[in-house]
């Protein structure tokens, strides 16, 4: 059956809306790093670094990785926090021997040198624990918490 | 650079846009109504594919898949879709597809229950479907109710020639994923009371919070313990909330008493929902989330109230701009761009 003239004017006005309309997801989906909310997922992300809550840390790494998946240095940090969180769910024994392997290097992130602090701490190592919140602390001055827990520990 | 916040309003609009072509001819063919539901289908479900995903408990689920879903024993069912895409899909691809689902089932519900007969009025639906809160805040937020409520509303549309197994079943299915959808179910049962009882039952249900509380505090009794969320007040537009939707089920009640034997069922349950939201509506979250599952049935109802209020084809081309204006409202106000994740 023929189109109907007063039907194929408003079919045509739908079908360009639904051709723009798409256009514009897809430009949306295809968008360059949203800075702002790239800036909010790594704030959130060093927020719950601080906190030793890695599972959420890295997942945050992750949402600003999906909005810039370049960044080398979240990338890292983002590993960083995988590591801590596959870390803190091994057992006892295999903590403890990490922590014997990692102190024969020294720690080239500030996070994993705070996590073996606090590791060291908790087994009762404390000369390690202070030495491993001094690398926390070389590597990251701003890190109050690790300065604090080491005073907490007392002078050598 | 033209932010992705900022595209979305404009994506909703050229989805409502589609609408009104529909409505400017006055007889349009199938054909056109045919391409209209198209178009406006796959703009909404497209949606959550584009602006899904960051929402503020994107975070919360999105780690809850991680682990296994069988710790999570009322919700396991949720996260076990969850798990699955997560092993399938990167982030946040897990929960753009879940809102992107939850949008696809309500779309379904709509075509489905009106069918060939009434396109004009799933037109409509499809409509209103982008021009409720609940379509952001739940679809693409509180995904576990979102998911839970489309399900039921689905099994709403199904049951009504074919008894109540299907509602039975996806009962039991929504209650795996989000409990309290247990509330929407039992607004179903509850609509099938007389409507001088549904009448009487709405207009004393906002007393019930009050007196509720009235009775606790004389008891000694902390209600905060039985009602989640009581004690939490970042509602927005709380009240304004209860009015609309109280006129709105006001409407629907009138509205129920002609019409198709479908569209009286569903306008006695959007009462009867809103009728139990009413009952904690001094408690400003728990009414609000309870109101999503009223909400959810707007598009299947919103049609038949605007028919009784007799607002058809002619009136419907000037509703459009004011619904437009509405939207436009609503989806650049700061409770949804925030609720979505946007700055």
């Amino acid at each position: 059956m023929p189109e109907s003239g007063s039907d194929s004017l408003p079919r045509w006005m739908a079908w360009i809306a639904f051709v723009l309309a798409l256009s514009i997801g897809v430009a949306g989906l295809a968008r360059p790093p949203d800075t702002p909310r790239f800036e909010r997922f790594l704030d959130e992300a060093r927020l719950q670094m601080n906190q030793g809550e890695f599972d959420r840390a890295r997942k945050y790494y992750r949402f600003a990785l999906t909005l810039d998946g370049s960044d080398a240095a979240t990338k890292r940090r983002y590993e960083t926090a995988a590591m801590l969180h596959r870390l803190e769910s091994m057992a006892v024994q295999r903590q403890v021997a990490w922590l014997r392997e990692a102190h024969n290097r020294t720690p080239q992130d500030p996070y994993i040198a705070l996590y073996a602090a606090e590791l060291a701490a908790r087994t009762g190592d404390v000369p390690r624990a202070r030495w491993f919140y001094s690398q926390a602390l070389a590597l990251e001055p701003g890190l109050d918490y690790a300065r604090a827990r080491r005073a907490a520990l007392g002078e050598e | 650079m033209v932010s992705t916040a900022s595209l979305m309003p404009v994506y909703l609009a050229l989805c409502q846009f589609t609408a009104l072509a529909a409505f400017l001819p006055k007889n349009p063919r199938s054909g056109l109504l045919r391409d209209v539901l198209v178009a406006q289908s796959v703009l909404l479900v497209g949606f959550f594919v584009v602006w899904g995903g960051y929402s503020t408990d994107a975070w919360s689920y999105l780690s809850g898949f991680d682990g296994s879903p069988l710790v999570y024993d009322k919700e396991w069912l949720f996260y076990s879709i969850g798990y699955v895409l997560n092993k399938l899909v990167f982030d946040p691809w897990p929960l753009r597809i879940i809102s992107s689902i939850c949008v696809l089932v309500m779309v379904v519900a709509v075509l489905s229950y009106f069918g060939r007969e009434r396109r004009r009025d799933a037109i409509i639906a499809l409509f209103l479907l982008a021009m409720i809160p609940a379509f952001f805040m739940t679809f693409g937020n509180a995904v576990r109710q979102g998911l839970a409520a489309s399900i039921i509303v689905l099994a709403l549309t199904r049951s009504l020639g074919n008894g109540s197994w299907w509602l039975v079943a996806a009962a039991v299915v929504a209650w795996f994923i989000h409990q309290p959808s247990i509330l929407l179910v039992g607004a179903a049962f509850l609509a099938r009371i007389d409507r001088r009882w549904l009448a009487a039952g709405l207009l004393l249900a906002p007393v019930a919070g009050f007196v509720a509380i009235g009775a606790a505090r004389w008891a000694g009794f902390d209600l905060d313990q039985l009602v989640p969320y009581a004690e939490r007040s970042e509602g927005v537009f709380h009240w304004a909330k209860f009015a609309v939707a109280y006129a709105a089920a006001g409407l629907a009640l009138f509205a129920a008493g002609d019409g198709a034997p479908g569209d009286r069922v569903l306008l006695r349950v959007f009462v009867s929902m809103v009728m139990i939201c009413a009952c904690v509506a001094p408690f400003e979250v728990p009414f609000e989330r309870l109101l999503a599952y009223a909400e959810v049935l707007v598009p299947l109802v919103g049609p038949a109230i605007l028919a009784r209020l007799g607002v058809a084809g002619r009136s419907m081309r000037l509703l459009w701009l004011p619904g437009l204006v509405a939207g436009i409202f609503l989806w650049t106000h700061e409770s949804v761009r925030v609720t979505l994740g946007f700055p």
